[in-house]
């Protein structure tokens, strides 16, 4: 039987299925408590959401696939180094220091729903207005298509189907699981099962460090197994080269300036019912880097300490081969599995959807409603918004089922690479924009424009890739020194440059 | 801090927001992270501390004394508004 597929009996199946359901049970709950069909209602639950619920829907939402299959899969390729990932986590929350508390408060005064509110509100520009939720709509669509692949790889470590045909089963079940909740129940649904989610991916994460220390004999084991091994693995507990250290600084920045502008955070920012809850929320989750992405590093060191010999995608499968290790070893072991596996499936979908209504949300709100029908009522857009979400995971999950069929599959890390070089090039935007009055909008679009082209120009540099830095932070140079440049312009050049294409329409 | 509204010339009120901007706030951060990234251990280092290499609990510590240092001033320096300042326009006019 292949080491990465832990099939489970009728015991673990029913668990699974009762998770499932009580998921369905939990979006049928949030459409009952729907106040009315606006998409503020839809969008942002209304009011707003208490500390409890804020904390573990920004939890669930943050620490996805991604960190139990993609961080695990890295920490097995570069092993301890890969504790940047400890380090990047903690940098969102420093990131949000320079533009949530002014953005939480205008989002209530001026009743925000979408993170493109803000520049609107802010630069009303048309330009801003057009690029910036097509940018935030594309770097989420990658963020869910990892999701969905993810999901995909997950149950194929669950069945003893052929792999291709598990796949597409965890892709279309799971996927239309989180499309029928948040139909019925929009943010609160989704915010809700976050809850179940987060308690439960909080209880995968303290099992993974039971489990680690019971059945591979703690981490000073593994760090001695790993120093007497070949070349090749032993550089997994060595400090990094300087190489690494550069890649490490690059990490911390781009995931500072670039993930906490992820836009179903930003709306979170929105959805929080205080000042105070959103500031007691973001206190517990500058801890929480410490104690979900080091033991998804612990993790993927054990198993190259363990499980030597797999490369490429194959990585991201070996917290599923450490799974599958445990499940066999006794009943216990079996049952911490099962719980286990529903939070990485918890960790899955609770960022799934997140991205799924946010998607909705920009598509209704930014593009439809302002650019197509702007005399759409608010009951039509939420309708709308319901079967663009339909729409978009279904085109999304083809994707991912097509990407598996590839000989070459690319690896969870690397797409989420691709979506923060996209998204820190919005930085100046909010950050800069947040406490800098002479910042105006045409200068955050051309930035913006001159960040993308360098990002994307510059994609397949090899001297580029030598530094170390990721793409998108020399964009993002650029993108500052052009935004910050026509800021400083005096008025009269700037007024020429902003009139310019009207006068010679 | 102030607090008070002064809209700017974008008509956006910006005042109030500068709360973590002070510079030492940023000179404490540069400095977890240059102690935080293991640039400065020889390249063969092999010193183990509880178990794991000593380079990656230094590293650890820098990540804590950050989360630590950002918990404060988020406790200290972000003041919980009033309820009028959380209140939308529309129903502040009511009011």
């Amino acid at each position: 039987m292949n080491e990465s597929v832990m099939p489970f009996g009728w015991g673990g199946i029913t668990f699974l299925v009762c998770y499932l359901i009580g998921l369905l049970f939990i979006g049928w709950l949030g459409g009952r408590a729907k106040k009315d069909n606006s998409l503020r209602d839809f969008y942002l639950g209304g009011k707003g959401v208490g500390m409890v619920v804020l904390l573990l829907t920004l939890y669930a939402t943050q620490y996805s696939g991604n960190t139990m299959f993609g961080f695990s899969g890295k920490a097995y390729r570069v092993g301890f180094s890969w504790i940047t990932s400890v380090h990047f986590m903690t940098a969102i929350i420093v990131g949000y220091l320079l533009f949530a508390p002014g953005l939480h408060r205008l989002s209530r005064k001026h009743q925000f729903i979408t993170p493109n509110d803000f520049l609107n509100h802010r630069y009303h520009h048309r330009g801003i207005n057009i690029v910036a939720p097509i940018l935030m709509i594309l770097a989420l669509g990658n963020y869910l298509l990892a999701q969905l692949m993810a999901m995909g790889r997950a149950l194929q470590g669950l069945t003893t189907m052929p792999p291709e045909t598990a796949y597409i089963v965890g892709v279309v079940l799971l996927a239309g699981i989180m499309l029928v909740y948040e139909t019925m129940g929009g943010f609160r649904a989704v915010a809700w099962t976050d809850v179940l989610q987060g308690v439960i991916l909080m209880i995968g994460f303290s099992i993974l460090i039971f489990l680690i220390w019971t059945q591979f004999g703690g981490i000073a084991e593994t760090t001695q197994k790993l120093f007497n091994s070949s070349d090749a693995d032993r550089v997994k507990v060595l400090p990094p080269d300087p190489l690494g250290s550069r890649r490490w600084l690059s990490y911390i920045l781009i995931f500072g300036l670039g993930a906490s502008l992820y836009p179903q955070a930003v709306q979170r920012i929105y959805a929080a019912r205080s000042t105070k809850v959103l500031r007691n929320s973001l206190i517990a989750m500058v801890f929480l880097p410490l104690m979900t992405s080091w033991i998804a590093v612990m993790v993927g060191v054990t198993g190259a300490a363990h499980f030597q010999g797999l490369d490429g995608s194959q990585t991201d499968r070996i917290l599923t081969i450490i799974c599958r290790e445990v499940q066999q070893s006794s009943t216990l072991g079996y049952w911490l599995v099962v719980i286990l596996f529903s939070a990485i499936l918890g960790a899955l979908m609770s960022t799934a959807d997140s991205c799924m209504l946010t998607i909705s949300s920009m598509t209704t709100k930014d593009l439809y409603l302002r650019f197509i029908n702007p005399k759409a009522t608010e009951s039509q857009l939420t309708f709308m918004g319901k079967w663009l979400s339909w729409l978009v995971v279904g085109i999304l999950a083809g994707f991912a089922i097509y990407l598996n069929s590839l000989s070459s599959k690319p690896t969870l890390v690397k797409l989420l690479d691709l979506k923060f070089d996209m998204l820190v090039q919005l930085a100046p935007g909010f950050m800069l924009g947040m406490h800098w009055k002479r910042l105006h909008g045409t200068a955050v679009f051309w930035g913006l424009i001159t960040g993308l082209c360098v990002t994307f120009g510059l994609y397949s540099n090899e001297w580029i890739q030598s530094t170390g830095f990721h793409h998108g932070l020399f964009g993002l140079l650029a993108n500052l020194i052009v935004a910050i440049s026509l800021s400083l312009m005096p008025l009269s050049n700037r007024e020429q440059l902003c009139h310019t294409p009207k006068k010679a329409a | 801090m102030s607090a008070e509204s002064t809209p700017s010339s974008t008509g956006i009120d910006l005042s109030g927001k500068r709360l973590f901007l002070s510079w030492w706030i940023w000179v404490v951060y540069s400095i977890l992270m240059v102690v935080g990234i293991p640039w400065y251990w020889p390249a063969q280092y092999e010193g183990t501390l509880f178990g794991l290499p000593t380079w990656t609990l230094c590293s650890l510590a820098a990540s804590f004394v950050a989360s630590c240092f950002t918990a404060w001033l988020l406790m200290t320096r972000w003041p919980v508004e009033s309820v009028e300042n959380d209140l939308p326009v529309s129903e502040k006019n009511h009011s």
